[in-house]
């Protein structure tokens, strides 16, 4: 994931005439009326993309009604392996219960939007929670995990931060301090609304 | 779903570990679950992994389903994520065809058709993750916007207008070879 907050360009596209291609398309897709049906019954490029559009569109219709069906031996396989554990043995990480699409955070503006990688809200995030004086580190839940997760979906962030505590520091007092920091640090430097902060303080550190 | 009821048992049992409630489960809504797998990644040895993940995932999730969402928004949920993950790096996949049954003897028609569904495929795949799983969802499954925002957690505003973009993008795509 790339480290840096990039500027999108979000223009819809557009025919020559200026009709949006998207427009014409949910006209054909969802059976829409026209919205600008004088317009469109006398301009040779909405008549055009309206053709590739029609012809697009059956196939696409033709491939929804294919029959598909999941493959014996997949449900066989599921099944075995079901067999080697109980539900609930694991915990579905974060990013199972929440969509993992959107790997950018938007914020919209009238003269363009800003994109923020999910790395640079995690970092900001990271350096908020290290600076809390009783947190010893981050604590992974697996190897190649960092200790924090997130969802985002455009403004909104909703992060999980896992933490080591240093001995002799309260726990909830930490958890407590480490959402503020985190909060205060996400909001202002990223322009975003931190929804939500879960603290789990997952171990402790013996060296106080 | 005229099934919700039955479902609602099913879950129950298998969270408390039945594999044949189980088992109902995943014949009954498997199809739908390796369908998106194969649209969304359009291989059928890559599909078939997803879909055994996501089976998986639901298994060991089960008991932390909320009965809030449809098991069926769920599963799409878990399913997608999952193909999301097997995602990187995607669209270099020269896939397909081979999902389409074998017509048996080939007319000129027909041999045109596969080609054509062949090509609306393959501009699923050039989409972005952000993209196709709208699409999919919508075009392929034929899900109502409400469900797909349901399904990605976003607001249905925020999934109608990326289905806006990714249906300007397929057209764009399949453009050059209509």
């Amino acid at each position: 994931m790339e480290g840096d907050a990039v500027v999108a360009l979000d223009e819809p596209m557009r025919l020559e005439c200026g009709v949006e291609v998207g427009e014409l398309a949910a006209q054909v897709a969802d059976r829409l009326p026209p919205t600008n049906a004088e317009h469109q019954a006398t301009c040779p490029h909405c008549q055009a993309a309206l053709a590739q559009l029609n012809a697009l569109w059956g196939d696409v219709r033709e491939l929804a009604r294919r029959e598909v069906s999941m493959p014996e031996r997949v449900v066989q396989e599921v099944l075995a392996r079901a067999r080697e554990e109980r539900p609930g043995s694991e915990q579905l990480p974060l990013r199972e219960l929440v969509p993992r699409l959107l790997n950018h955070a938007l914020l919209e503006g009238p003269r363009g939007s800003t994109r923020i990688a999910e790395s640079v809200i995690t970092e900001i995030a990271r350096r908020a929670a290290l600076a809390e004086p009783g947190v010893a580190g981050l604590q992974p839940e697996r190897p190649g995990d960092t200790g924090l997760s997130l969802a985002v979906d455009r403004h909104h962030v909703r992060l999980v931060v896992r933490l080591r505590v240093r001995f002799g520091y309260s726990a909830p007092e930490v958890a407590a301090n480490v959402r503020t920091r985190v909060i205060d640090a996400v909001e202002t430097l990223t322009g975003l609304h931190a929804e939500r902060v879960d603290v789990v303080v997952a171990d402790l550190s013996a060296d106080g | 779903m005229v099934l919700a009821t039955d479902d609602r048992l099913l879950i129950q049992a298998a969270s408390a570990g039945d594999e044949r409630a189980f088992e109902v489960l995943v014949r009954r809504h498997g199809a739908r679950v390796y369908r998106v797998a194969l649209r969304m990644l359009g291989s059928p040895e890559e599909a078939e992994e997803a879909a055994q993940d996501a089976w998986l995932a639901a298994w060991r999730g089960l008991p932390g389903f909320r009965r809030e969402s449809a098991f069926s928004t769920w599963l799409y949920r878990i399913v997608t994520n999952r193909c999301l993950g097997v995602g990187s790096g995607r669209a270099e996949v020269e896939p397909l065809e081979h999902d389409l049954p074998d017509p048996g003897p080939r007319t000129d028609e027909q041999a045109e058709l596969r080609a054509r569904l062949a090509a609306v495929t393959r501009g699923i795949l050039a989409l972005t993750p952000e993209q196709r799983v709208p699409i999919v969802l919508r075009e392929l499954e034929g899900l109502p916007y409400d469900e797909i925002a349901a399904v990605l957690d976003v607001s249905v505003q925020a999934v109608k207008s990326r289905i806006h973009r990714a249906r300007a993008s397929l057209w764009r795509e399949t453009r050059s070879w209509r």
